[in-house]
Protein backbone atom coordinates (compact mmCIF):
# COMPACT_ATOMS: atom_id res chain seq x y z
CA UNK A 1 0.00 0.00 0.00
CA UNK A 2 1.22 3.37 -0.68
CA UNK A 3 0.39 5.76 2.13
CA UNK A 4 2.01 8.83 0.58
CA UNK A 5 0.21 8.74 -2.57
CA UNK A 6 -2.75 8.53 -0.39
CA UNK A 7 -2.17 11.26 1.58
CA UNK A 8 -1.64 13.72 -1.51
CA UNK A 9 -4.62 12.66 -2.76
CA UNK A 10 -6.28 13.77 -0.14
CA UNK A 11 -6.64 17.40 -1.78
CA UNK A 12 -8.85 15.68 -3.60
CA UNK A 13 -11.09 14.23 -0.85
CA UNK A 14 -13.62 17.33 -0.76
CA UNK A 15 -14.30 16.75 -4.47
CA UNK A 16 -15.25 12.51 -3.23
CA UNK A 17 -17.32 13.95 -0.29
CA UNK A 18 -19.57 16.87 -2.34
CA UNK A 19 -19.52 14.67 -5.14
CA UNK A 20 -17.35 13.97 -8.41
CA UNK A 21 -17.02 17.20 -10.69
CA UNK A 22 -19.50 16.70 -13.66
CA UNK A 23 -16.68 15.93 -15.76
CA UNK A 24 -14.82 13.23 -13.80
CA UNK A 25 -11.35 12.65 -13.80
CA UNK A 26 -8.99 14.00 -16.09
CA UNK A 27 -5.47 12.22 -17.04
CA UNK A 28 -3.12 14.05 -14.26
CA UNK A 29 -5.58 13.97 -11.66
CA UNK A 30 -4.59 11.89 -8.43
CA UNK A 31 -6.58 9.00 -7.43
CA UNK A 32 -9.25 10.11 -5.77
CA UNK A 33 -9.08 9.57 -1.66
CA UNK A 34 -12.57 7.18 -1.94
CA UNK A 35 -14.40 6.90 1.39
CA UNK A 36 -16.92 4.54 -1.15
CA UNK A 37 -16.82 1.19 0.80
CA UNK A 38 -15.66 -1.88 -1.64
CA UNK A 39 -17.11 -5.15 -0.67
CA UNK A 40 -14.86 -7.86 -2.75
CA UNK A 41 -16.36 -10.90 -3.89
CA UNK A 42 -14.26 -12.77 -0.86
CA UNK A 43 -16.64 -11.17 1.37
CA UNK A 44 -14.54 -9.01 2.89
CA UNK A 45 -14.62 -5.11 2.83
CA UNK A 46 -11.69 -3.16 0.67
CA UNK A 47 -10.40 0.00 1.22
CA UNK A 48 -9.45 1.49 -2.82
CA UNK A 49 -6.20 2.46 -0.04
CA UNK A 50 -5.40 -1.41 -0.21
CA UNK A 51 -5.38 -1.63 -4.44
CA UNK A 52 -3.31 0.59 -4.74
CA UNK A 53 0.39 -0.87 -6.07
CA UNK A 54 3.64 0.22 -5.79
CA UNK A 55 4.23 0.86 -9.75
CA UNK A 56 0.74 1.65 -10.49
CA UNK A 57 -2.91 1.12 -9.98
CA UNK A 58 -5.41 -0.26 -12.46
CA UNK A 59 -9.39 0.42 -11.22
CA UNK A 60 -11.76 -1.12 -13.88
CA UNK A 61 -15.54 -0.02 -13.92
CA UNK A 62 -17.26 -3.65 -14.74
CA UNK A 63 -20.27 -5.78 -14.17
CA UNK A 64 -21.44 -8.95 -15.09
CA UNK A 65 -24.15 -8.08 -17.62
CA UNK A 66 -22.96 -5.96 -19.72
CA UNK A 67 -22.36 -7.07 -23.63
CA UNK A 68 -19.35 -5.09 -24.15
CA UNK A 69 -17.46 -6.54 -20.61
CA UNK A 70 -18.45 -10.35 -21.96
CA UNK A 71 -16.77 -9.21 -25.01
CA UNK A 72 -13.74 -7.92 -23.79
CA UNK A 73 -13.74 -9.73 -19.92
CA UNK A 74 -11.12 -12.64 -21.10
CA UNK A 75 -8.63 -9.79 -22.00
CA UNK A 76 -9.44 -7.91 -19.29
CA UNK A 77 -8.79 -10.67 -16.96
CA UNK A 78 -5.35 -11.78 -18.92
CA UNK A 79 -4.25 -7.99 -18.40
CA UNK A 80 -5.11 -7.60 -14.46
CA UNK A 81 -3.72 -11.48 -13.67
CA UNK A 82 -0.64 -10.72 -15.62
CA UNK A 83 -0.15 -6.93 -14.45
CA UNK A 84 -1.28 -7.67 -10.97
CA UNK A 85 2.20 -9.61 -10.53
CA UNK A 86 4.36 -6.68 -11.71
CA UNK A 87 3.69 -4.71 -8.97
CA UNK A 88 0.23 -2.68 -9.93
CA UNK A 89 -2.65 -2.46 -8.03
CA UNK A 90 -5.67 -3.92 -9.97
CA UNK A 91 -9.80 -4.53 -8.89
CA UNK A 92 -12.34 -4.50 -11.15
CA UNK A 93 -15.64 -2.43 -9.38
CA UNK A 94 -19.35 -3.00 -9.78
CA UNK A 95 -21.29 0.36 -9.16
CA UNK A 96 -24.49 -0.93 -10.45
CA UNK A 97 -27.36 -1.25 -8.93
CA UNK A 98 -28.48 -4.89 -8.79
CA UNK A 99 -31.89 -3.99 -8.44
CA UNK A 100 -31.67 -2.70 -11.75
CA UNK A 101 -29.45 -5.98 -13.31
CA UNK A 102 -30.15 -8.78 -10.54
CA UNK A 103 -26.98 -10.00 -12.67
CA UNK A 104 -24.68 -7.63 -10.87
CA UNK A 105 -25.58 -8.68 -7.47
CA UNK A 106 -22.64 -10.05 -5.45
CA UNK A 107 -23.34 -14.02 -5.52
CA UNK A 108 -23.72 -13.73 -9.23
CA UNK A 109 -20.01 -11.65 -9.50
CA UNK A 110 -18.35 -14.13 -7.12
CA UNK A 111 -19.88 -16.90 -9.55
CA UNK A 112 -17.85 -14.58 -12.36
CA UNK A 113 -14.99 -14.29 -10.64
CA UNK A 114 -14.28 -17.61 -10.44
CA UNK A 115 -15.87 -19.15 -13.13
CA UNK A 116 -13.54 -16.57 -15.36
CA UNK A 117 -10.50 -16.93 -12.60
CA UNK A 118 -10.04 -13.18 -11.68
CA UNK A 119 -6.51 -12.94 -9.61
CA UNK A 120 -7.39 -9.77 -8.53
CA UNK A 121 -10.54 -7.97 -6.57
CA UNK A 122 -14.23 -7.74 -7.77
CA UNK A 123 -16.15 -5.54 -5.92
CA UNK A 124 -19.50 -4.07 -5.27
CA UNK A 125 -19.31 -0.33 -5.05
CA UNK A 126 -21.98 -0.48 -1.99
CA UNK A 127 -23.12 2.95 -2.58
CA UNK A 128 -21.87 3.71 -5.99
CA UNK A 129 -19.58 6.27 -4.76
CA UNK A 130 -16.68 5.31 -6.69
CA UNK A 131 -18.13 5.55 -10.08
CA UNK A 132 -19.68 9.34 -8.77
CA UNK A 133 -15.93 10.27 -7.43
CA UNK A 134 -14.24 9.08 -10.43
CA UNK A 135 -17.05 9.95 -12.36
CA UNK A 136 -17.28 6.76 -14.06
CA UNK A 137 -20.21 6.25 -16.35
CA UNK A 138 -20.38 3.18 -18.38
CA UNK A 139 -18.35 -0.90 -18.19
CA UNK A 140 -16.07 -1.34 -19.09
CA UNK A 141 -13.58 1.66 -18.62
CA UNK A 142 -9.93 1.45 -17.28
CA UNK A 143 -8.86 4.35 -15.04
CA UNK A 144 -5.06 3.49 -15.06
CA UNK A 145 -2.86 5.62 -12.14
CA UNK A 146 1.00 5.17 -11.92
CA UNK A 147 3.30 5.30 -9.53
CA UNK A 148 2.75 8.39 -8.38
CA UNK A 149 -1.03 8.00 -8.02
CA UNK A 150 -1.76 10.23 -11.09
CA UNK A 151 -4.20 9.19 -13.58
CA UNK A 152 -2.27 8.62 -17.21
CA UNK A 153 -4.33 6.93 -19.19
CA UNK A 154 -8.31 6.35 -18.65
CA UNK A 155 -10.69 5.10 -21.04
CA UNK A 156 -10.66 1.38 -22.97
CA UNK A 157 -9.33 -1.93 -23.25
CA UNK A 158 -8.26 -1.97 -26.67
CA UNK A 159 -10.09 -0.88 -30.07
CA UNK A 160 -11.89 -4.43 -31.00
CA UNK A 161 -14.42 -5.67 -28.64
CA UNK A 162 -15.88 -8.38 -30.87
CA UNK A 163 -12.62 -9.67 -32.30
CA UNK A 164 -9.46 -10.31 -30.54
CA UNK A 165 -7.43 -11.23 -33.11
CA UNK A 166 -8.46 -8.03 -35.31
CA UNK A 167 -7.11 -5.54 -32.35
CA UNK A 168 -4.79 -2.88 -33.75
CA UNK A 169 -4.19 -0.85 -31.13
CA UNK A 170 -3.69 -2.74 -27.31
CA UNK A 171 -4.73 0.89 -25.52
CA UNK A 172 -4.57 -0.53 -22.04
CA UNK A 173 -1.54 -3.21 -22.09
CA UNK A 174 0.45 -0.43 -23.86
CA UNK A 175 -0.28 2.36 -21.36
CA UNK A 176 0.50 -0.29 -18.36
CA UNK A 177 4.13 -1.25 -19.83
CA UNK A 178 4.59 2.36 -20.15
CA UNK A 179 4.05 2.98 -16.60
CA UNK A 180 5.95 -0.16 -15.53
CA UNK A 181 8.80 1.63 -18.19
CA UNK A 182 8.50 4.81 -15.98
CA UNK A 183 6.94 6.73 -19.08
CA UNK A 184 4.06 8.37 -20.04
CA UNK A 185 1.43 6.30 -21.97
CA UNK A 186 1.13 7.73 -25.87
CA UNK A 187 -2.57 7.74 -26.12
CA UNK A 188 -4.19 8.39 -22.59
CA UNK A 189 -7.78 9.38 -23.02
CA UNK A 190 -9.54 6.71 -25.26
CA UNK A 191 -13.41 5.68 -25.97
CA UNK A 192 -15.98 3.02 -26.62
CA UNK A 193 -19.46 2.25 -26.37
CA UNK A 194 -20.36 0.77 -23.16
CA UNK A 195 -23.19 -0.20 -20.88
CA UNK A 196 -24.37 2.93 -18.80
CA UNK A 197 -23.67 2.69 -15.03
CA UNK A 198 -26.69 2.36 -13.26
CA UNK A 199 -25.57 3.93 -9.67
CA UNK A 200 -27.41 3.22 -6.73
CA UNK A 201 -29.80 6.16 -5.71
CA UNK A 202 -28.00 8.18 -3.19
CA UNK B 1 -16.45 13.72 -19.84
CA UNK B 2 -19.81 14.38 -18.88
CA UNK B 3 -20.89 12.40 -16.29
CA UNK B 4 -23.98 10.31 -16.20
CA UNK B 5 -27.42 11.40 -15.98
CA UNK B 6 -29.82 8.45 -14.94
CA UNK B 7 -33.43 9.90 -14.61
CA UNK B 8 -36.23 7.47 -13.69
CA UNK B 9 -39.25 7.58 -15.65
CA UNK B 10 -41.82 8.32 -13.37
CA UNK B 11 -44.41 5.86 -12.68
CA UNK B 12 -47.43 7.27 -14.16
CA UNK B 13 -45.95 7.73 -17.83
CA UNK B 14 -44.41 4.44 -17.22
CA UNK B 15 -48.11 2.72 -16.53
CA UNK B 16 -48.78 4.79 -19.33
CA UNK B 17 -45.96 4.14 -21.68
CA UNK B 18 -45.59 0.09 -21.01
CA UNK B 19 -47.86 -0.33 -22.85
CA UNK B 20 -46.03 0.65 -25.67
CA UNK B 21 -44.29 -2.85 -25.57
CA UNK B 22 -47.03 -4.49 -27.34
CA UNK B 23 -48.09 -1.74 -29.90
CA UNK B 24 -50.33 0.85 -27.74
CA UNK B 25 -48.49 4.03 -27.28
CA UNK B 26 -49.24 5.76 -24.30
CA UNK B 27 -52.41 4.19 -24.78
CA UNK B 28 -53.00 4.93 -28.20
CA UNK B 29 -52.82 1.75 -30.67
CA UNK B 30 -50.12 1.79 -33.04
CA UNK B 31 -51.10 -0.11 -36.10
CA UNK B 32 -47.73 -1.92 -37.40
CA UNK B 33 -46.08 -0.65 -40.62
CA UNK B 34 -47.42 -2.27 -43.99
CA UNK B 35 -43.50 -2.87 -44.64
CA UNK B 36 -40.43 -3.05 -42.67
CA UNK B 37 -38.65 0.17 -42.87
CA UNK B 38 -35.27 0.71 -43.99
CA UNK B 39 -32.46 -0.04 -41.50
CA UNK B 40 -29.33 1.96 -43.05
CA UNK B 41 -25.61 1.34 -42.32
CA UNK B 42 -24.25 4.84 -40.57
CA UNK B 43 -21.39 6.61 -39.63
CA UNK B 44 -20.93 9.35 -37.77
CA UNK B 45 -20.70 11.64 -40.60
CA UNK B 46 -23.86 10.08 -42.01
CA UNK B 47 -25.60 10.99 -38.87
CA UNK B 48 -24.74 14.68 -39.11
CA UNK B 49 -25.72 14.53 -42.63
CA UNK B 50 -29.47 13.00 -41.69
CA UNK B 51 -29.50 16.00 -39.40
CA UNK B 52 -28.52 18.63 -41.84
CA UNK B 53 -31.17 17.05 -44.27
CA UNK B 54 -34.26 17.34 -41.83
CA UNK B 55 -32.92 21.37 -41.48
CA UNK B 56 -36.09 22.69 -40.80
CA UNK B 57 -37.33 20.75 -38.14
CA UNK B 58 -36.22 20.18 -34.60
CA UNK B 59 -34.22 16.48 -34.25
CA UNK B 60 -33.82 14.30 -32.25
CA UNK B 61 -30.82 11.84 -32.40
CA UNK B 62 -31.18 9.13 -30.18
CA UNK B 63 -27.79 6.06 -30.05
CA UNK B 64 -29.52 3.01 -28.48
CA UNK B 65 -28.61 -0.45 -28.98
CA UNK B 66 -30.82 -3.97 -27.87
CA UNK B 67 -28.34 -5.22 -24.90
CA UNK B 68 -29.34 -2.06 -23.62
CA UNK B 69 -31.86 -1.68 -21.03
CA UNK B 70 -32.66 2.04 -20.44
CA UNK B 71 -32.59 1.95 -24.19
CA UNK B 72 -35.35 -0.32 -24.46
CA UNK B 73 -37.14 1.55 -21.10
CA UNK B 74 -36.67 4.56 -22.88
CA UNK B 75 -38.06 3.62 -25.96
CA UNK B 76 -41.71 3.78 -25.77
CA UNK B 77 -41.06 7.52 -24.29
CA UNK B 78 -39.34 8.20 -27.56
CA UNK B 79 -41.77 6.96 -29.75
CA UNK B 80 -44.45 8.46 -27.91
CA UNK B 81 -42.90 12.09 -28.57
CA UNK B 82 -42.71 11.26 -32.05
CA UNK B 83 -46.34 10.20 -32.61
CA UNK B 84 -47.30 13.28 -30.51
CA UNK B 85 -45.81 15.49 -32.67
CA UNK B 86 -46.23 13.60 -36.03
CA UNK B 87 -46.92 16.33 -38.54
CA UNK B 88 -45.42 19.04 -36.17
CA UNK B 89 -42.19 20.02 -37.97
CA UNK B 90 -40.12 16.87 -35.68
CA UNK B 91 -37.64 14.20 -36.77
CA UNK B 92 -36.57 11.11 -34.65
CA UNK B 93 -33.56 9.96 -35.96
CA UNK B 94 -33.01 6.33 -34.28
CA UNK B 95 -29.43 4.84 -34.72
CA UNK B 96 -28.81 1.50 -33.43
CA UNK B 97 -25.05 0.74 -31.83
CA UNK B 98 -25.67 -2.99 -32.08
CA UNK B 99 -22.98 -5.01 -33.67
CA UNK B 100 -23.41 -5.76 -37.42
CA UNK B 101 -24.40 -9.34 -36.74
CA UNK B 102 -27.31 -8.64 -34.53
CA UNK B 103 -29.12 -6.80 -37.37
CA UNK B 104 -31.78 -8.89 -37.27
CA UNK B 105 -32.35 -8.41 -33.55
CA UNK B 106 -32.81 -4.67 -34.34
CA UNK B 107 -35.22 -5.56 -36.72
CA UNK B 108 -37.28 -8.00 -34.89
CA UNK B 109 -37.43 -4.91 -32.08
CA UNK B 110 -37.67 -2.03 -34.33
CA UNK B 111 -40.60 -4.22 -35.15
CA UNK B 112 -42.11 -4.77 -31.93
CA UNK B 113 -41.88 -0.96 -31.07
CA UNK B 114 -44.07 -0.68 -34.09
CA UNK B 115 -41.15 1.77 -35.55
CA UNK B 116 -42.67 3.02 -39.02
CA UNK B 117 -39.84 5.09 -40.38
CA UNK B 118 -36.46 4.42 -41.62
CA UNK B 119 -33.71 3.98 -39.47
CA UNK B 120 -30.22 3.21 -38.72
CA UNK B 121 -27.77 0.72 -37.56
CA UNK B 122 -23.85 2.49 -36.55
CA UNK B 123 -21.05 0.97 -39.41
CA UNK B 124 -18.23 3.04 -37.95
CA UNK B 125 -15.28 2.54 -34.89
CA UNK B 126 -16.43 3.50 -31.98
CA UNK B 127 -13.86 6.41 -30.88
CA UNK B 128 -14.55 8.47 -34.46
CA UNK B 129 -18.57 7.97 -33.98
CA UNK B 130 -18.50 9.23 -30.66
CA UNK B 131 -16.33 11.92 -31.07
CA UNK B 132 -17.77 13.16 -34.50
CA UNK B 133 -21.17 13.20 -32.80
CA UNK B 134 -19.53 14.94 -29.90
CA UNK B 135 -16.92 15.08 -27.61
CA UNK B 136 -18.22 15.51 -24.47
CA UNK B 137 -20.45 12.10 -25.02
CA UNK B 138 -18.64 9.24 -22.92
CA UNK B 139 -19.89 5.91 -24.95
CA UNK B 140 -22.73 5.73 -22.55
CA UNK B 141 -25.86 4.66 -23.85
CA UNK B 142 -28.52 5.58 -24.44
CA UNK B 143 -27.05 9.33 -25.97
CA UNK B 144 -29.55 11.58 -27.10
CA UNK B 145 -28.82 14.91 -29.30
CA UNK B 146 -30.97 17.45 -29.65
CA UNK B 147 -30.37 19.92 -32.81
CA UNK B 148 -32.86 23.09 -33.92
CA UNK B 149 -34.71 23.83 -36.87
CA UNK B 150 -31.17 24.93 -38.16
CA UNK B 151 -29.26 22.06 -37.06
CA UNK B 152 -27.00 23.14 -34.45
CA UNK B 153 -26.83 21.11 -31.45
CA UNK B 154 -28.70 22.59 -28.50
CA UNK B 155 -28.64 19.76 -26.25
CA UNK B 156 -26.63 16.44 -25.18
CA UNK B 157 -27.54 14.11 -22.41
CA UNK B 158 -26.36 10.52 -21.45
CA UNK B 159 -28.73 7.72 -20.01
CA UNK B 160 -32.42 6.93 -19.85
CA UNK B 161 -34.67 10.07 -19.97
CA UNK B 162 -38.55 10.24 -19.19
CA UNK B 163 -41.10 11.22 -21.55
CA UNK B 164 -41.61 14.33 -19.52
CA UNK B 165 -37.95 15.33 -19.98
CA UNK B 166 -38.34 14.70 -23.73
CA UNK B 167 -41.23 16.08 -24.50
CA UNK B 168 -40.25 19.29 -22.84
CA UNK B 169 -36.90 19.89 -24.49
CA UNK B 170 -38.58 19.28 -28.03
CA UNK B 171 -41.48 21.25 -27.30
CA UNK B 172 -39.06 24.33 -25.86
CA UNK B 173 -37.22 24.49 -29.62
CA UNK B 174 -40.57 24.12 -31.38
CA UNK B 175 -41.46 27.27 -29.57
CA UNK B 176 -44.78 25.28 -27.55
CA UNK B 177 -43.26 26.40 -24.08
CA UNK B 178 -40.76 27.54 -22.12
CA UNK B 179 -38.65 24.63 -20.61
CA UNK B 180 -39.83 25.31 -16.87
CA UNK B 181 -39.92 22.26 -14.69
CA UNK B 182 -38.03 19.42 -17.22
CA UNK B 183 -35.44 18.25 -15.98
CA UNK B 184 -31.89 19.76 -17.48
CA UNK B 185 -29.43 18.19 -19.78
CA UNK B 186 -25.89 18.58 -19.78
CA UNK B 187 -25.22 21.26 -21.71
Amino acid sequence: MRITTLMLATAGLSAVLHGAPASGLAIGDAIPAATATLLNVDGRELPLAKVVGEKGTLVIFSCNHCPWVKAWEDRMVAIGNAYGTKGVGVIAVNSNDPKEYPDDDLPQMRERARDKNYLFPYAVDTTSDLARAFGATRTPEAFLFDASGRLVYHGTIDDNARNAEKVQHAYLRDALDAVLAGKSPAIQETKALGCTIVPRKQ
Amino acid sequence: MTGPEIPRRSALVAAACAAALTGLACGRQVPAPASTPPLTPVTATGVMKAVQDARGDVVLVNVWATWCDPCRREFPALLAVERELAGRRFTLILVSADFADQRAKVVQFLAQQRVGFPSYLKDEDDMPFINTLDPRWSGALPATFLYDRTGRLRDFWEGEASYEKLAGKVKALLGDAPERGVEGGSS
